[in-house]
Protein backbone atom coordinates (compact mmCIF):
# COMPACT_ATOMS: atom_id res chain seq x y z
CA UNK A 1 0.00 0.00 0.00
CA UNK A 2 1.20 3.54 -1.22
CA UNK A 3 0.45 6.54 0.78
CA UNK A 4 0.53 9.86 -0.60
CA UNK A 5 3.26 12.54 0.75
CA UNK A 6 0.83 15.09 0.42
CA UNK A 7 -2.60 14.23 2.10
CA UNK A 8 -1.55 11.25 3.10
CA UNK A 9 -4.18 9.45 1.26
CA UNK A 10 -3.78 5.68 1.16
CA UNK A 11 -3.52 4.96 -2.85
CA UNK A 12 -3.11 1.99 -4.91
CA UNK A 13 0.01 0.59 -5.79
CA UNK A 14 -0.38 0.37 -9.16
CA UNK A 15 -1.12 4.62 -9.49
CA UNK A 16 1.47 6.81 -10.25
CA UNK A 17 -0.48 9.75 -9.18
CA UNK A 18 -2.72 10.34 -6.36
CA UNK A 19 -6.10 10.70 -6.62
CA UNK A 20 -7.43 13.26 -4.20
CA UNK A 21 -4.45 16.16 -4.64
CA UNK A 22 -2.76 15.20 -8.08
CA UNK A 23 0.41 15.32 -6.40
CA UNK A 24 3.40 12.26 -7.59
CA UNK A 25 5.01 12.15 -4.03
CA UNK A 26 3.72 8.72 -3.27
CA UNK A 27 5.48 6.68 -0.98
CA UNK A 28 5.27 2.98 0.81
CA UNK A 29 3.27 3.24 3.46
CA UNK A 30 5.00 2.10 6.84
CA UNK A 31 3.51 0.58 9.64
CA UNK A 32 4.07 4.09 11.40
CA UNK A 33 2.71 5.97 8.98
CA UNK A 34 -0.36 3.56 8.87
CA UNK A 35 -0.49 4.33 12.48
CA UNK A 36 -0.18 8.12 12.71
CA UNK A 37 -2.60 8.03 9.46
CA UNK A 38 -5.37 5.87 11.39
CA UNK A 39 -5.08 8.31 14.82
CA UNK A 40 -5.56 11.28 12.38
CA UNK A 41 -8.41 9.57 11.01
CA UNK A 42 -10.08 8.81 14.10
CA UNK A 43 -9.15 12.23 15.63
CA UNK A 44 -11.24 13.58 12.44
CA UNK A 45 -13.76 11.24 13.08
CA UNK A 46 -14.71 12.47 16.07
CA UNK A 47 -14.57 16.02 15.37
CA UNK A 48 -16.53 15.54 12.51
CA UNK A 49 -19.57 13.74 14.99
CA UNK A 50 -19.35 16.81 17.34
CA UNK A 51 -19.69 19.11 14.52
CA UNK A 52 -23.01 17.22 12.87
CA UNK A 53 -24.85 17.07 16.18
CA UNK A 54 -24.11 21.24 16.24
CA UNK A 55 -27.27 21.87 14.05
CA UNK A 56 -26.13 25.45 14.12
CA UNK A 57 -23.03 24.29 12.11
CA UNK A 58 -24.08 24.75 8.59
CA UNK A 59 -19.90 24.97 7.52
CA UNK A 60 -18.09 23.12 5.06
CA UNK A 61 -16.62 19.86 5.86
CA UNK A 62 -13.56 18.60 4.03
CA UNK A 63 -14.64 15.29 2.81
CA UNK A 64 -11.48 13.81 3.56
CA UNK A 65 -12.44 14.29 7.19
CA UNK A 66 -15.74 12.14 6.53
CA UNK A 67 -14.84 8.08 7.53
CA UNK A 68 -16.36 6.49 5.22
CA UNK A 69 -14.00 8.12 2.02
CA UNK A 70 -12.27 5.53 -0.54
CA UNK A 71 -9.73 5.52 -2.85
CA UNK A 72 -9.48 5.07 -6.22
CA UNK A 73 -11.22 6.95 -9.94
CA UNK A 74 -14.13 5.63 -9.90
CA UNK A 75 -15.06 6.94 -13.78
CA UNK A 76 -18.38 5.20 -14.31
CA UNK A 77 -19.66 6.17 -10.91
CA UNK A 78 -19.10 10.04 -12.06
CA UNK A 79 -20.10 9.01 -15.35
CA UNK A 80 -23.53 7.78 -13.94
CA UNK A 81 -23.92 10.54 -11.64
CA UNK A 82 -23.48 13.15 -14.13
CA UNK A 83 -26.05 10.82 -16.25
CA UNK A 84 -28.54 11.03 -13.20
CA UNK A 85 -27.99 15.05 -13.36
CA UNK A 86 -28.97 15.15 -17.00
CA UNK A 87 -32.05 13.56 -16.75
CA UNK A 88 -33.40 14.63 -13.84
CA UNK A 89 -32.10 18.79 -15.24
CA UNK A 90 -33.94 17.12 -18.47
CA UNK A 91 -37.36 16.26 -16.82
CA UNK A 92 -37.52 19.21 -14.44
CA UNK A 93 -36.95 21.82 -17.39
CA UNK A 94 -39.55 20.12 -20.10
CA UNK A 95 -41.83 20.14 -17.25
CA UNK A 96 -41.18 23.73 -16.26
CA UNK A 97 -41.32 25.08 -20.47
CA UNK A 98 -44.39 22.96 -20.81
CA UNK A 99 -46.42 24.26 -18.12
CA UNK A 100 -45.17 27.70 -18.63
CA UNK A 101 -44.61 28.22 -22.87
CA UNK A 102 -46.57 24.94 -23.93
CA UNK A 103 -46.08 25.52 -27.94
CA UNK A 104 -42.33 25.22 -27.14
CA UNK A 105 -43.26 22.32 -24.59
CA UNK A 106 -44.32 20.84 -27.37
CA UNK A 107 -41.75 21.78 -30.17
CA UNK A 108 -38.79 20.78 -27.97
CA UNK A 109 -40.31 17.29 -27.40
CA UNK A 110 -40.81 16.01 -31.07
CA UNK A 111 -38.47 13.25 -32.04
CA UNK A 112 -36.61 15.32 -34.91
CA UNK A 113 -35.46 18.12 -32.90
CA UNK A 114 -33.70 15.40 -29.64
CA UNK A 115 -30.57 15.97 -30.26
CA UNK A 116 -30.86 19.57 -30.98
CA UNK A 117 -32.91 19.45 -27.62
CA UNK A 118 -30.58 17.47 -25.78
CA UNK A 119 -27.54 19.85 -26.25
CA UNK A 120 -30.43 22.67 -25.08
CA UNK A 121 -30.88 20.99 -22.06
CA UNK A 122 -26.92 20.43 -21.81
CA UNK A 123 -26.09 24.01 -21.78
CA UNK A 124 -28.51 25.18 -19.75
CA UNK A 125 -28.02 22.97 -16.64
CA UNK A 126 -24.08 24.74 -16.52
CA UNK A 127 -25.01 27.40 -14.82
CA UNK A 128 -27.67 25.75 -12.19
CA UNK A 129 -24.81 23.14 -11.79
CA UNK A 130 -22.31 25.45 -11.11
CA UNK A 131 -24.83 27.20 -8.40
CA UNK A 132 -24.94 23.59 -6.69
CA UNK A 133 -21.42 23.02 -6.61
CA UNK A 134 -21.08 26.47 -5.13
CA UNK A 135 -23.55 26.28 -2.30
CA UNK A 136 -23.97 22.56 -2.06
CA UNK A 137 -20.21 21.47 -2.97
CA UNK A 138 -22.36 18.42 -5.18
CA UNK A 139 -25.02 17.76 -7.13
CA UNK A 140 -28.10 15.46 -6.87
CA UNK A 141 -26.49 12.76 -8.73
CA UNK A 142 -23.33 13.44 -7.18
CA UNK A 143 -24.98 12.89 -3.90
CA UNK A 144 -26.24 10.16 -4.61
CA UNK A 145 -23.58 8.38 -6.06
CA UNK A 146 -21.57 9.90 -2.46
CA UNK A 147 -19.47 12.07 -4.82
CA UNK A 148 -18.06 15.41 -3.28
CA UNK A 149 -16.46 17.80 -5.07
CA UNK A 150 -13.82 20.31 -2.66
CA UNK A 151 -10.81 22.75 -3.08
CA UNK A 152 -8.35 21.94 -0.56
CA UNK A 153 -6.84 25.53 0.04
CA UNK A 154 -10.40 28.06 -0.97
CA UNK A 155 -13.86 27.39 -0.71
CA UNK A 156 -15.45 27.00 -4.10
CA UNK A 157 -16.57 30.20 -5.88
CA UNK A 158 -19.30 30.67 -8.71
CA UNK A 159 -17.30 31.28 -11.27
CA UNK A 160 -14.68 28.63 -11.07
CA UNK A 161 -17.84 26.33 -10.67
CA UNK A 162 -18.98 28.04 -13.51
CA UNK A 163 -15.52 27.61 -15.35
CA UNK A 164 -15.14 24.10 -14.32
CA UNK A 165 -18.80 22.80 -15.81
CA UNK A 166 -18.03 24.72 -19.04
CA UNK A 167 -14.91 22.63 -19.36
CA UNK A 168 -16.80 19.40 -18.59
CA UNK A 169 -18.98 20.75 -20.90
CA UNK A 170 -16.27 21.42 -23.69
CA UNK A 171 -13.91 18.46 -22.98
CA UNK A 172 -15.81 15.84 -21.27
CA UNK A 173 -19.31 15.83 -22.88
CA UNK A 174 -17.88 17.68 -26.15
CA UNK A 175 -21.37 19.88 -25.76
CA UNK A 176 -23.58 17.05 -26.56
CA UNK A 177 -22.62 16.84 -29.96
CA UNK A 178 -23.42 13.15 -31.08
CA UNK A 179 -21.08 10.64 -31.76
CA UNK A 180 -18.33 13.38 -30.80
CA UNK A 181 -19.14 13.29 -27.69
CA UNK A 182 -18.27 9.39 -27.53
CA UNK A 183 -14.43 10.20 -28.50
CA UNK A 184 -14.18 13.15 -25.33
CA UNK A 185 -15.52 10.51 -23.25
CA UNK A 186 -13.18 8.37 -23.85
CA UNK A 187 -10.26 10.65 -23.78
CA UNK A 188 -11.14 12.09 -20.49
CA UNK A 189 -11.61 8.09 -19.06
CA UNK A 190 -8.19 7.66 -20.16
CA UNK A 191 -6.71 10.77 -18.78
CA UNK A 192 -8.41 10.15 -15.08
CA UNK A 193 -7.84 6.31 -15.19
CA UNK A 194 -4.25 7.22 -16.00
CA UNK A 195 -3.33 9.85 -13.91
CA UNK A 196 -5.87 10.12 -11.30
CA UNK A 197 -7.29 13.77 -12.30
CA UNK A 198 -9.18 14.81 -15.53
CA UNK A 199 -8.08 17.99 -17.19
CA UNK A 200 -10.42 20.70 -15.96
CA UNK A 201 -9.86 19.18 -12.39
CA UNK A 202 -6.30 19.80 -12.59
CA UNK A 203 -6.56 22.85 -14.23
CA UNK A 204 -8.75 24.43 -11.15
CA UNK A 205 -7.21 22.54 -8.33
CA UNK A 206 -10.11 20.78 -7.54
CA UNK A 207 -10.71 17.18 -5.84
CA UNK A 208 -13.25 14.94 -5.89
CA UNK A 209 -13.66 11.96 -2.86
CA UNK A 210 -15.68 8.93 -3.17
CA UNK A 211 -17.80 7.42 -0.49
CA UNK A 212 -18.60 4.11 -0.38
CA UNK A 213 -21.78 2.60 -1.20
CA UNK A 214 -23.21 0.50 0.85
CA UNK A 215 -26.99 -1.58 0.69
CA UNK A 216 -28.51 2.06 1.90
CA UNK A 217 -27.22 3.80 -1.01
CA UNK A 218 -27.80 1.48 -3.42
CA UNK A 219 -31.30 1.32 -2.58
CA UNK A 220 -31.50 5.14 -2.91
CA UNK A 221 -29.77 4.89 -6.47
CA UNK A 222 -32.63 2.44 -7.34
CA UNK A 223 -35.19 4.34 -6.34
CA UNK A 224 -33.95 7.48 -8.16
CA UNK A 225 -33.47 6.06 -11.23
CA UNK A 226 -37.36 4.14 -10.99
CA UNK A 227 -38.16 7.56 -10.10
CA UNK A 228 -36.47 9.69 -12.94
CA UNK A 229 -38.18 6.64 -15.33
CA UNK A 230 -41.45 7.21 -14.22
CA UNK A 231 -41.27 10.89 -14.39
CA UNK A 232 -39.98 10.68 -18.06
CA UNK A 233 -42.53 9.18 -19.15
CA UNK A 234 -44.44 11.16 -17.15
CA UNK A 235 -43.88 14.35 -18.70
CA UNK A 236 -43.95 12.87 -22.51
CA UNK A 237 -47.45 11.66 -21.79
CA UNK A 238 -48.22 15.45 -20.22
CA UNK A 239 -46.55 17.04 -23.42
CA UNK A 240 -48.26 15.34 -25.83
CA UNK A 241 -52.09 14.49 -24.40
CA UNK A 242 -52.35 18.39 -24.20
CA UNK B 1 -45.07 43.67 -24.24
CA UNK B 2 -47.17 43.75 -21.66
CA UNK B 3 -46.49 40.40 -19.93
CA UNK B 4 -42.58 41.32 -19.84
CA UNK B 5 -43.61 44.45 -17.90
CA UNK B 6 -45.62 42.57 -15.70
CA UNK B 7 -42.43 39.33 -15.37
CA UNK B 8 -39.96 42.53 -15.15
CA UNK B 9 -41.89 43.44 -12.12
CA UNK B 10 -41.88 40.14 -10.36
CA UNK B 11 -38.46 39.78 -10.00
CA UNK B 12 -37.94 43.22 -8.06
CA UNK B 13 -37.65 41.46 -4.90
CA UNK B 14 -35.13 39.14 -6.30
CA UNK B 15 -32.66 42.37 -7.62
CA UNK B 16 -33.03 43.65 -4.25
CA UNK B 17 -31.96 41.05 -2.49
CA UNK B 18 -29.60 40.33 -5.14
CA UNK B 19 -27.82 43.83 -5.08
CA UNK B 20 -27.34 43.77 -1.09
CA UNK B 21 -23.74 42.11 -1.19
CA UNK B 22 -24.38 39.37 1.47
CA UNK B 23 -23.90 36.33 -0.23
CA UNK B 24 -25.85 34.08 2.46
CA UNK B 25 -28.97 36.15 1.10
CA UNK B 26 -28.41 35.37 -2.20
CA UNK B 27 -27.59 32.01 -1.74
CA UNK B 28 -30.81 31.44 0.38
CA UNK B 29 -33.22 33.14 -2.74
CA UNK B 30 -31.55 31.14 -5.34
CA UNK B 31 -32.19 27.93 -3.36
CA UNK B 32 -36.07 29.06 -3.35
CA UNK B 33 -35.80 29.39 -6.88
CA UNK B 34 -34.62 25.95 -7.23
CA UNK B 35 -37.00 24.71 -4.67
CA UNK B 36 -39.70 26.15 -7.22
CA UNK B 37 -37.95 24.90 -9.91
CA UNK B 38 -37.80 21.19 -8.64
CA UNK B 39 -41.25 21.49 -6.95
CA UNK B 40 -43.46 22.64 -9.65
CA UNK B 41 -42.26 19.74 -11.75
CA UNK B 42 -42.37 16.93 -9.02
CA UNK B 43 -46.05 18.04 -8.38
CA UNK B 44 -47.23 17.77 -11.61
CA UNK B 45 -45.17 14.39 -11.99
CA UNK B 46 -47.08 12.94 -8.70
CA UNK B 47 -50.29 14.77 -10.18
CA UNK B 48 -50.45 12.63 -13.36
CA UNK B 49 -49.37 9.61 -10.95
CA UNK B 50 -52.41 10.03 -8.66
CA UNK B 51 -54.44 10.83 -11.64
CA UNK B 52 -53.69 7.33 -13.31
CA UNK B 53 -53.76 5.55 -10.36
CA UNK B 54 -57.08 7.03 -8.52
CA UNK B 55 -60.20 8.26 -10.10
CA UNK B 56 -61.15 10.73 -7.61
CA UNK B 57 -58.71 12.92 -6.06
CA UNK B 58 -59.72 15.22 -3.55
CA UNK B 59 -59.17 18.70 -3.13
CA UNK B 60 -57.45 18.00 0.08
CA UNK B 61 -55.35 15.29 -1.12
CA UNK B 62 -54.33 18.26 -3.64
CA UNK B 63 -53.44 20.66 -1.43
CA UNK B 64 -52.13 18.97 1.97
CA UNK B 65 -49.75 16.06 -0.74
CA UNK B 66 -49.45 17.31 -3.62
CA UNK B 67 -48.55 21.56 -3.05
CA UNK B 68 -48.14 21.66 0.41
CA UNK B 69 -45.90 18.52 1.54
CA UNK B 70 -43.47 18.42 -1.52
CA UNK B 71 -43.22 22.64 -1.72
CA UNK B 72 -42.04 22.87 2.04
CA UNK B 73 -39.91 19.96 1.92
CA UNK B 74 -38.29 20.83 -0.48
CA UNK B 75 -37.30 24.64 0.71
CA UNK B 76 -36.15 23.42 4.19
CA UNK B 77 -34.00 20.32 2.41
CA UNK B 78 -32.53 22.46 -0.29
CA UNK B 79 -31.48 25.33 2.67
CA UNK B 80 -30.52 22.66 4.80
CA UNK B 81 -28.58 21.65 2.77
CA UNK B 82 -26.53 24.70 1.90
CA UNK B 83 -22.69 24.87 3.11
CA UNK B 84 -23.71 28.17 4.44
CA UNK B 85 -21.72 29.19 7.72
CA UNK B 86 -24.56 30.77 10.02
CA UNK B 87 -22.91 33.06 12.37
CA UNK B 88 -25.63 34.54 14.33
CA UNK B 89 -28.71 33.05 15.28
CA UNK B 90 -30.73 35.82 13.95
CA UNK B 91 -30.16 35.08 10.37
CA UNK B 92 -32.30 31.80 10.24
CA UNK B 93 -35.37 33.29 10.10
CA UNK B 94 -34.37 35.91 7.72
CA UNK B 95 -32.30 33.43 5.40
CA UNK B 96 -35.84 31.00 5.52
CA UNK B 97 -37.98 33.81 4.31
CA UNK B 98 -35.67 34.91 1.70
CA UNK B 99 -35.85 31.00 0.66
CA UNK B 100 -39.28 32.09 0.54
CA UNK B 101 -39.42 34.81 -0.90
CA UNK B 102 -37.28 33.18 -3.91
CA UNK B 103 -39.68 30.07 -4.47
CA UNK B 104 -42.55 32.33 -4.62
CA UNK B 105 -40.77 34.85 -7.44
CA UNK B 106 -40.28 31.18 -9.54
CA UNK B 107 -44.21 30.28 -8.82
CA UNK B 108 -45.50 33.53 -9.70
CA UNK B 109 -43.20 33.66 -12.89
CA UNK B 110 -44.83 30.45 -14.18
CA UNK B 111 -48.34 31.13 -12.92
CA UNK B 112 -48.41 34.51 -15.14
CA UNK B 113 -46.73 33.18 -18.10
CA UNK B 114 -49.33 30.41 -17.76
CA UNK B 115 -52.09 32.25 -17.30
CA UNK B 116 -51.73 35.85 -18.13
CA UNK B 117 -53.54 36.96 -21.15
CA UNK B 118 -50.69 39.04 -23.12
CA UNK B 119 -53.01 41.45 -24.80
CA UNK B 120 -54.67 42.40 -21.85
CA UNK B 121 -52.61 44.27 -19.37
CA UNK B 122 -55.23 44.47 -16.21
CA UNK B 123 -55.63 40.83 -16.16
CA UNK B 124 -51.82 40.04 -15.54
CA UNK B 125 -51.07 43.10 -13.58
CA UNK B 126 -54.31 41.67 -11.45
CA UNK B 127 -53.01 38.44 -11.27
CA UNK B 128 -49.15 39.42 -10.52
CA UNK B 129 -50.57 41.88 -7.62
CA UNK B 130 -52.94 39.10 -6.45
CA UNK B 131 -50.42 36.95 -6.29
CA UNK B 132 -47.42 38.77 -4.99
CA UNK B 133 -49.61 39.56 -2.02
CA UNK B 134 -51.53 36.44 -1.21
CA UNK B 135 -49.08 33.71 -1.73
CA UNK B 136 -46.28 35.07 -1.80
CA UNK B 137 -46.71 35.95 1.71
CA UNK B 138 -47.76 32.70 2.44
CA UNK B 139 -44.48 30.73 1.30
CA UNK B 140 -42.71 33.72 3.41
CA UNK B 141 -44.88 32.48 6.62
CA UNK B 142 -44.41 28.76 6.46
CA UNK B 143 -40.64 29.60 6.11
CA UNK B 144 -40.71 31.59 8.85
CA UNK B 145 -42.47 28.60 10.69
CA UNK B 146 -39.52 26.15 9.81
CA UNK B 147 -37.04 28.40 10.62
CA UNK B 148 -38.79 28.50 14.10
CA UNK B 149 -37.78 25.06 14.58
CA UNK B 150 -34.07 25.36 14.10
CA UNK B 151 -33.83 28.23 16.68
CA UNK B 152 -35.86 26.57 19.34
CA UNK B 153 -35.49 23.15 19.70
CA UNK B 154 -33.77 21.64 16.30
CA UNK B 155 -34.52 18.02 17.94
CA UNK B 156 -38.16 19.27 17.12
CA UNK B 157 -37.40 20.64 13.99
CA UNK B 158 -39.26 18.76 11.64
CA UNK B 159 -42.96 19.20 14.06
CA UNK B 160 -42.02 22.99 12.70
CA UNK B 161 -42.01 21.95 9.22
CA UNK B 162 -45.57 20.38 9.88
CA UNK B 163 -46.77 22.85 11.06
CA UNK B 164 -45.59 24.75 7.98
CA UNK B 165 -47.35 21.91 5.79
CA UNK B 166 -50.20 21.94 7.71
CA UNK B 167 -50.92 25.98 7.53
CA UNK B 168 -49.56 25.91 3.49
CA UNK B 169 -52.37 22.83 2.65
CA UNK B 170 -55.10 24.73 4.69
CA UNK B 171 -54.32 28.13 2.45
CA UNK B 172 -54.01 26.21 -1.04
CA UNK B 173 -57.33 23.94 0.67
CA UNK B 174 -59.12 27.20 0.48
CA UNK B 175 -57.63 28.76 -2.41
CA UNK B 176 -58.25 25.70 -4.47
CA UNK B 177 -62.23 25.22 -3.45
CA UNK B 178 -63.32 27.88 -5.55
CA UNK B 179 -65.59 29.69 -3.19
CA UNK B 180 -64.96 33.85 -3.48
CA UNK B 181 -66.40 34.87 -0.28
CA UNK B 182 -64.40 32.28 1.73
CA UNK B 183 -61.27 33.27 -0.20
CA UNK B 184 -61.38 36.93 0.13
CA UNK B 185 -62.28 36.94 3.97
CA UNK B 186 -60.74 33.17 5.09
CA UNK B 187 -57.17 33.76 3.14
CA UNK B 188 -55.83 37.46 4.40
CA UNK B 189 -57.22 37.00 7.80
CA UNK B 190 -55.52 33.40 8.01
CA UNK B 191 -52.41 35.27 7.18
CA UNK B 192 -52.61 38.25 8.93
CA UNK B 193 -53.33 36.29 12.25
CA UNK B 194 -50.40 33.95 11.20
CA UNK B 195 -47.76 36.92 10.57
CA UNK B 196 -48.54 38.52 14.03
CA UNK B 197 -48.45 34.81 15.62
CA UNK B 198 -45.18 34.27 13.80
CA UNK B 199 -43.35 37.29 14.25
CA UNK B 200 -44.16 37.18 18.60
CA UNK B 201 -42.89 33.49 18.46
CA UNK B 202 -39.65 34.79 16.35
CA UNK B 203 -39.02 38.04 18.97
CA UNK B 204 -39.53 35.93 22.12
CA UNK B 205 -37.12 33.15 21.11
CA UNK B 206 -34.67 35.60 19.51
CA UNK B 207 -34.35 37.95 22.31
Amino acid sequence: MKVCGNCKLQVGDTLQYCPSCGSDKLRIASNSSLAHLTTTLTATKQNFASQTNNPSSWTAQSPLFQPNIIKGTHPWRRYFARMFDGVFFSIIISVLVTESFPDIGKLLALPILKSATTMIYTVAFVPVEAFCLYAFGTTLGKFLYGIKIYNKISPISYSIGFKRTINVLIFGQCAALPLLNIGTMIAAYSKLTKTGLTSWDRKYDWHVSHSKIGFGRWTLIGAGWLALLFSWYAVLFTTFSR
Amino acid sequence: MMLYLVLGFSIIPFLIVATSNNKNFIISMLCGCLAAATAIPIEKILYQFFALTTQNLSVWNTAFFLAALPEESLKYIILISTEIKIRNKKDIPILFILCGLGFSTIENLIYISRYSNSDVFFDSTYLMTIRFILPSSMHMLCAAITSIGLITNPSKRYHFLLFAVIFHGFYDYVAMNGNEAHQSIILPVALMVAFVSITTIIKAKLS
